[in-house]
């Protein structure tokens, strides 16, 4: 056990990284995000005989992701209160604006219920169609499109549409 | 907005983030040890559900009627734990294992009646279902005096009724488990190809005596499961404080002097535990307090770590856990995480 089975400490030290930038936009929070990912590597070491080298062990870690966050819907973390209020955001001139805005990205995120929050990354951020998000969250195409448009809804509630457009029109 | 526009302010959101962990592989690893380390406790509740499955074989302990009581479907398998204390009987019915006892403590979540246990009910009857694959939440019915059934989703004082989240894959071996009287638990594998393999743990269930041997369990899988425990798996253990687990008390209950249950917020319970860690500091103090506490720690996902039950209710401290067996002192350790979770 100190090194695993082949290739997956390999797979694990290479993927890592995407793995937890997937995990922190499917959980809106980078511990636990890490976390998500953590506990997905542990599912897919236990089926690593099925998944190396013949098999897609990435797409089935996502998977893993995808449904553990899906499944968070029914279990209520109760280690962090929500904030009513978003942080103050970034000026556009701000060396920082970068950072600010992915803090406030996450908090927006964070205050999506977890079923909108995976929607929405798997719509927007990994191209999923409808179709597909329903088949691997096991939901209808109709549940799908209702929660990826109220995410978007609260996202431009909260301006951030706006913000990003601004600075993309700053930047070129 | 585009699609494209709202890409780009997701993936803005975490182009820059680089994760915490130094050495991933260790840390998936060291979660994969207490994963294991849990199944082993688990792998009691597992042994009934893989019999609804896979499994070709089961041991029976002889002697035991074979009968069901009435409105329990299902095959006998395991001695009455009446007959040599008082617990619990285990049925294997169509839809899971069944696990029936007097009245535990039950804790019942928002939205879900409390379970009365008045000198009426004092036979009440538990029954703790685990039918789902992948899911630790099970569903439990209340069985009142006069019959009355009143569904509840609870939490175990005991750790036997978690159903394991383990794929159980073509069978290659055969696990024999036997829980002794003293609360011993000896794990007797056959691999497919001839060795055999024994571990014994310290179990958290005493007084219950058992043999459940089953087929279809991954022979791999199953050595995993009786890897020596780490030193902190013995009769005394510790919290899995500082590790990467993100903690909490997820739920906390007491079982009052009228009998009934309510949920408790975190900080009645860390005076609780304050008090008892004072009692427990002097020789020979049993003072009887009718409360029990039961903590579902969950890490950062949600996913369930452990199970603490405190139970004061005989006039003497008990606290067990799911966590690898053995008992659980209210430790300072203890202390500060409840209080801590209290404070969140």
């Amino acid at each position: 056990m100190q090194d695993g089975p082949s290739g997956f400490s390999g797979f694990v030290s290479s993927r890592y990284p995407a793995l937890v930038r997937y995990g922190v936009l499917l959980t809106g929070d980078r511990g636990h995000g890490e976390d998500l990912v953590q506990s997905a590597l542990v599912k897919t070491l236990g089926t690593w005989g099925r998944l190396y080298p013949e098999g897609q062990p990435e797409a089935y870690t996502r998977t893993v992701m995808e449904r553990m966050a899906w499944r968070m819907v029914r279990r209520r973390w109760r280690g962090e209160i929500p904030t009513a209020d978003l942080p103050e955001r970034a000026q556009a001139q701000d060396v920082y604006a970068d950072r600010d805005l992915a803090d406030v990205v996450l908090d927006a995120l964070r205050r999506l219920p977890p079923s909108q929050r995976v929607v929405l990354v798997l719509r927007y951020w990994a191209g999923l169609s409808e179709a597909e998000i329903a088949s691997r969250l096991g939901c209808s195409a109709g549940t799908v499109k209702s929660r990826a448009s109220r995410a978007v809804a609260f996202l431009r509630q909260t301006n951030l549409l706006v913000d990003v457009e601004r600075t993309g029109t700053e930047r070129a | 907005m585009t699609d494209d526009q709202i890409h780009d302010l997701l993936d803005r959101a975490v182009r820059e983030h680089q994760p915490r962990a130094d050495a991933p592989w260790r840390s998936v690893a060291r979660r994969a040890r207490r994963r294991r380390r849990r199944n082993v406790v688990l792998a009691a509740a597992g042994t009934l559900v893989v019999a609804l499955g896979v499994t070709t074989a089961i041991g029976v302990v002889p002697g035991v009627s074979p009968v069901a009581p009435a409105g329990v479907g299902g095959t006998r398998l395991l001695m009455s734990e009446r007959e040599v204390g008082n617990g619990s009987t285990v049925y294997i019915a169509p839809e899971g294992a069944i696990i029936l006892w007097d009245s535990p403590l039950v804790v019942t979540p928002d939205g879900w009646s409390d379970v009365p246990r008045d000198s009426a009910a004092r036979n009440v009857r538990t029954s703790y279902e685990c039918p789902e694959r992948g899911n630790v939440v099970y569903r439990a019915t209340v069985t009142l005096a006069d019959g009355t059934l009143i569904p509840c989703i609870g939490v175990s004082p005991t750790p036997y009724v978690w159903h394991r989240e383990a794929e159980i894959p073509n069978a290659s071996a055969i696990l024999e488990q036997t829980i002794l009287p003293d609360g011993t638990v000896r794990w007797l594998i056959t691999l497919a190809d001839g060795p055999r393999g024994e571990a014994t743990y310290a179990a958290v269930f005493p007084g219950l005596g058992q043999v459940a041997v089953s087929r279809g369990l991954d022979g791999d899988e199953l050595l995993e499961m009786v890897d020596p425990p780490a030193a902190t798996d013995g009769p005394d253990f510790a919290v899995p404080v500082g590790e990467d687990f993100r903690v909490a008390v997820q739920q906390v209950a007491v079982q009052q002097e009228d009998a009934r249950v309510r949920n408790l917020p975190a900080d009645g319970a860390v005076e609780f535990l304050t008090v008892l860690r004072q009692q427990s500091a002097s020789v020979g103090s049993c003072d009887a307090d009718p409360r029990s506490y039961q903590f579902a720690l969950t890490d950062r996902v949600g996913t369930s770590v452990a199970f603490f039950t405190l139970s004061n209710v005989d006039g003497c401290l008990s606290l067990v856990s799911s966590f690898g067996g053995g008992r659980l002192l209210p430790t300072a350790e203890l202390i500060s995480l409840v209080r801590g979770a209290a404070a969140g």
